[in-house]
């Protein structure tokens, strides 16, 4: 006889039943259970049981403990409470839904900084793994890279015990777009994610392979490892081991698939190539270039090694190892003269958050943006909170007489704040399973918004679940508490007489509630309205030239010979209006360098360089302040135009004539440069930053540009782009790749961009939240002013009249709102705008702004309850009592 | 003696106990009311109405017959007092004289 009653029902039964009654009850059981297994089969057996148990769960049979009687008392409050809401259905309504819009909030943010703070952590050994970043300093000068040296990581290797492993990784910092083709086939590509690792990548980096081996993966140059997706695009199968791809260097092997890369980490490769097959960085191991910082280095400490402790080693380590070249390029006083390498370890978790260094990876995050959004939410929740109060006191009088009764009828004051206690607790648990549904539906248009990739599922765990519930208990507690304590402490005998429901208690806690809620309202709408014009005057300032209009053409370069053929015939198109050629995409990575003059009254300066032809600068509409443009009927290969900045640099009033000597290159001939032409500072950088020095070259008579703009002067410019595709394809197998450059300038203000919306959104919610509480506040005060009301109107008094009597109360705390607000606003959006070189100073204006918003809002709302109020007819109100 | 007043549940409880003794207990007056009138009713619901008949005197309960197909566990058995007796007969008898005025009445359908 194996078969026993289901376990999980004993265990009910005798959680349960008294003692006095469970030995019996389950004899009874067991032998009926025995019995239907003979008569019925196993699984009815256990059914019927199951059912007889929970039909057994009677009252009588009931353990009588004191915590029964709590259970038989909380089904009575929840039974109370379920009943009260039903009463008041629009109290009912605002109470859940801002409720749980408040949780939803909470909920979604803690979704998304669990997020954000998640980066990077999937990586095995995570907390051991840091990115040695560089502080260079110049003298007079410092600037941190993300990168440094190549010969860090082998130096680490051979002399360090301390670290476990260490790995280069480089990008393609200009001329990021590389074509792939294949033998067997006429597909082709353009990869911008294609990065270069060093043979020991995977042994810092834990990435999961499909199909190859993590060791040798990058043991040759030729060899590159895909990622899943990337293998499907290519061969439409992720067994890709051996096949072989065309890149513009060469051919590659595929030696290892990998698993996509999750969307939180700070390094995403399509395809990872060998440091091996970038000739710079070849040359730059042969020399042993200490100075240039040109890939990642990243390491992975030993266990039980203290990061702070081994930074200690590498002033040490660079003089030892990178002293010789240092000095081959500085000259051997180079500490002396104030340069200076600092290396520093950035753990591999905080860099998405918290690194802000030039030339990371990828644009990273920052944590004021998580900060901001987390306040946001936490004063959502205490938007929808204060409304919970209010509305609880507001009604505390409705109340008054129930709580009169249930007194008279013995109830002790505990067992009335209990029953308060659980009324709104009660409704925390029904808006919060509400809030889930709206979090369900919230995260898609999250992630769209702010491009992350939120999941859902990460709140369906235990632990969230847990937090999340005691978090629930926590609100309904704290917003149930004031009410349940001032409702409970009424006085029977004033409250049956009817005296309460003319008092005044409480009303001074709840008009302070309500100014906290205006000066949120006034806070977020004068803030949404700043930083909205602050977006505008970025988008439109001035940039020093003309972005309009203009199709940047990318990597002519590569049409070499047929240059000049494509060049004449989209001249030809007489809907274009200039064509110029540049090295660099507008926006995007400059090369640089350090230039003097020969003349020690005049300081070095560092900047930012590019080719260009004469072509380029009336295209792109620069403002010539000093000198002239290029020309090609002078001479002008040794020419040079600066821009404003560079002047200031230089510190001298005329620079026109003076000649430049480049140093960039020791081994190359020094070449002297004189300045023709000085531009009106352009800014093609985000305006978080100023405008730098820029050195302008010129390109040469028969300057191959890699880059060319043109200015499209036509309301066709699909029909222009189509005409100019035409005419590239006639010259050129690659893909025709272009952009426009206000699209181009804008992507520097996504993120800006995206957390703008977020802020706008909340902002939306805030408000209405403010205003759904003020509706349900005022429904209740008109209800009870009614019979007043009445009054007035039999005597006379009109419908405006009336409405302003209503309206006054609200607008005079709005006063109140508005002096706190005002300037809460106006320092913390301060704050903001110093994160911008270029930002707009505040006004009154966006102030008076937000303060008719609320007002009109507010209005609105007390004057629909009004006006519904002043209509009824008075013998209606006046005739009860 | 006063008589309680009994719902019919009530009562063919307390027909079955008294049909049942000495062997009447919970179970087994279920399986009782299946055999003898067709209906599915559950331990709780006879469980509660036991309850309620020894509250008002009409059962008296104790302890025994534990049997290796109940797990060891001993059964309550349940006994008509003499009040419950008292009661269904009355019962009964309202019932035979009503029906015996009703028979004899030849009712026209």
């Amino acid at each position: 006889m194996g078969n026993k009653p289901p376990k999980r029902a004993e265990r009910l039964l005798e959680r349960f039943v008294d003692d006095r009654w469970w030995n019996e009850l389950a004899g009874d059981l067991e032998e009926q259970f025995i019995d239907n297994v003979d008569q019925k089969g196993l699984r009815k057996a256990k059914l019927i049981y199951w059912l007889e148990v929970i039909r057994l769960l009677r009252p009588h049979i009931f353990k009588k403990t004191k915590q029964y009687n709590r259970i038989m008392m909380t089904g009575n409050h929840i039974k109370i409470s379920y009943r009260n809401l039903k009463k008041n259905k629009v109290y009912a309504f605002i109470n859940i839904l801002g409720l749980s819009i408040g949780i939803a909030c909470v909920v979604l943010i803690a979704v998304y900084v669990n997020y954000e703070t998640s980066y990077d952590k999937f990586f095995k050994d995570s907390d051991r793994i840091y990115r040695a970043a560089l502080e260079r300093v110049y003298p007079g000068r410092v600037k941190t890279f993300g990168t440094s040296s190549i010969m860090l990581a082998p130096t680490l290797r051979e002399h360090y015990p301390q670290v476990e492993a260490v790995t280069r990784l480089h990008r393609l910092f200009f001329n990021n777009e590389v074509p792939i083709s294949f033998p067997d086939s006429d597909k082709t590509f353009t990869e911008t994610k294609f990065l270069f690792g060093d043979s020991l990548f995977f042994k810092v980096f834990s990435h999961e392979f499909i199909v190859g081996d993590s060791k040798t993966a990058l043991n040759n140059p030729t060899d590159v490892v895909l990622t899943e997706s990337t293998a499907i695009r290519y061969f439409g199968t992720t067994d890709a081991l051996d096949k072989i791809i065309n890149v513009n260097t060469g051919t590659r092997r595929v030696t290892g698939v990998i698993r996509d890369i999750p969307a939180n980490s700070h390094i995403h490769f399509d395809l990872l190539g060998s440091t091996r097959s970038v000739p710079p960085l070849n040359n730059a191991i042969e020399i042993g270039s200490w100075v240039n910082p040109w890939v990642y280095t990243y390491l992975k400490l030993n266990e039980g090694i203290n990061p702070t402790d081994f930074e200690r080693e590498f002033p040490a380590l660079v003089e030892t190892h990178g002293g010789a070249n240092i000095a081959q390029n500085s000259g051997s006083d180079w500490k002396e003269k104030g340069h200076s390498y600092n290396y520093f370890l950035q753990p591999i978790e905080s860099i998405h958050l918290e690194s802000k260094l030039d030339v990371e990876v990828e644009p990273n995050s920052d944590i004021v943006y998580v900060y901001i959004i987390s306040v946001v939410a936490l004063i959502i929740l205490a938007i929808s909170s204060i409304n919970f109060i209010n509305l609880s006191i507001a009604r505390s009088t409705e109340r008054a007489k129930e709580v009169g009764i249930r007194k008279v009828m013995g109830s002790q004051r505990s067992a009335l704040i209990s029953q308060f206690l659980t009324e709104s607790i009660f409704i925390c648990l029904v808006s919060s399973i509400v809030s889930i549904g709206l979090v369900f539906f919230a995260i898609p248009q999250f992630n769209r918004i702010l491009g992350t990739s939120l999941d859902f599922l990460t709140i369906v765990q235990p632990l969230a679940v847990g937090v999340l519930l005691v978090f629930i208990l926590l609100i309904g507690t704290v917003s149930g508490f004031y009410p349940a304590l001032v409702i409970s402490a009424l006085q029977p005998s004033h409250v049956l007489k009817g005296s309460y429901k003319n008092s005044s208690k409480g009303i001074w806690l709840r008009n302070g509630l309500i100014i906290v809620q205006f000066v949120i309202s006034i806070f977020m709408i004068s803030g949404s309205l700043i930083v909205s014009q602050q977006m505008e005057y970025l988008t439109n300032k001035d940039l020093g030239f003309n972005k309009d209009n203009v199709l940047v053409v990318h990597q002519t370069g590569r049409i070499a010979n047929n240059y000049n053929a494509f060049f004449n015939e989209v001249s030809q198109i007489s809907s274009i209006e200039g064509i110029g050629g540049s090295t660099f995409i507008p926006g995007e990575f400059l090369g640089s360098g350090v230039f003097k003059v020969n003349d020690p009254e005049v300081n070095d300066v560092r900047g930012n360089t590019l080719s260009a032809n004469q072509a380029y600068l009336e295209t792109m509409e620069f403002e010539i302040v000093m000198g002239r443009n290029f020309d090609r009927a002078f001479n002008d290969s040794l020419s040079l135009i600066i821009n404003e900045a560079t002047v200031q640099a230089m510190g001298v009033e005329n620079p026109i004539g003076m000649k430049f000597l480049s140093n960039n290159n020791p081994n190359a001939p020094t070449l002297e440069f004189t300045i023709v032409g000085v531009v009106k500072d352009y800014n093609f950088y985000s305006l978080h930053s100023e405008i730098g020095p820029i050195f302008m070259f010129y390109g040469g008579n028969n300057f191959i540009p890699n880059v060319i703009v043109m200015r499209i002067n036509s309301n066709d410019i699909e029909g222009t782009v189509a005409q100019i595709k035409q005419e590239w394809e006639t010259v050129s197998e690659q893909p025709f790749k272009y952009s426009f450059l206000d699209s181009n300038l804008e992507r520097q203000y996504e993120s800006d961009k995206a957390s703008t919306s977020v802020f706008d959104i909340f902002t939306f919610i805030a408000i209405i939240m403010s205003c759904t509480g003020l509706f349900g506040l005022a429904t209740y005060v008109v209800n009870q002013r009614s019979k007043e009301m009445s009054i007035r109107k039999v005597l006379g008094a009109s419908l405006p009249s009336i409405i302003t009597v209503f309206a006054k109360d609200f607008l005079l705390l709005i006063m109140i709102a508005f002096l706190i607000g005002t300037p809460i606003a106006y320092f913390a959006l301060n704050a903001w705008l110093e994160n911008f070189a270029y930002h707009i100073s505040i006004g009154a204006l966006a102030f008076l702004i937000a303060g008719v918003i609320t007002i009109v809002l507010v209005f609105i709302t007390v004057s629909y309850q009004g006006v519904k109020m002043a209509l009824v007819n008075p013998t209606k109100v006046l005739r009860s009592e | 003696m006063t008589q309680e007043t009994i719902s019919s549940q009530e009562e063919i409880v307390l027909l079955s106990v008294g049909s049942l003794e000495p062997e009447a207990y919970a179970y087994g007056i279920q399986k009782e009311i299946k055999d003898q009138a067709g209906s599915n009713w559950s331990l709780g619901t006879i469980h509660t109405i036991l309850y309620r008949l020894e509250k008002k005197g009409l059962l008296k309960s104790a302890m025994g017959g534990a049997s290796d197909k109940r797990g060891g566990r001993s059964k309550r058995l349940y006994n008509l007092t003499a009040k419950g007796y008292g009661n269904v007969h009355h019962v009964q008898e309202t019932r035979q004289a009503m029906w015996n005025k009703l028979v004899t009445n030849k009712p026209s359908f």
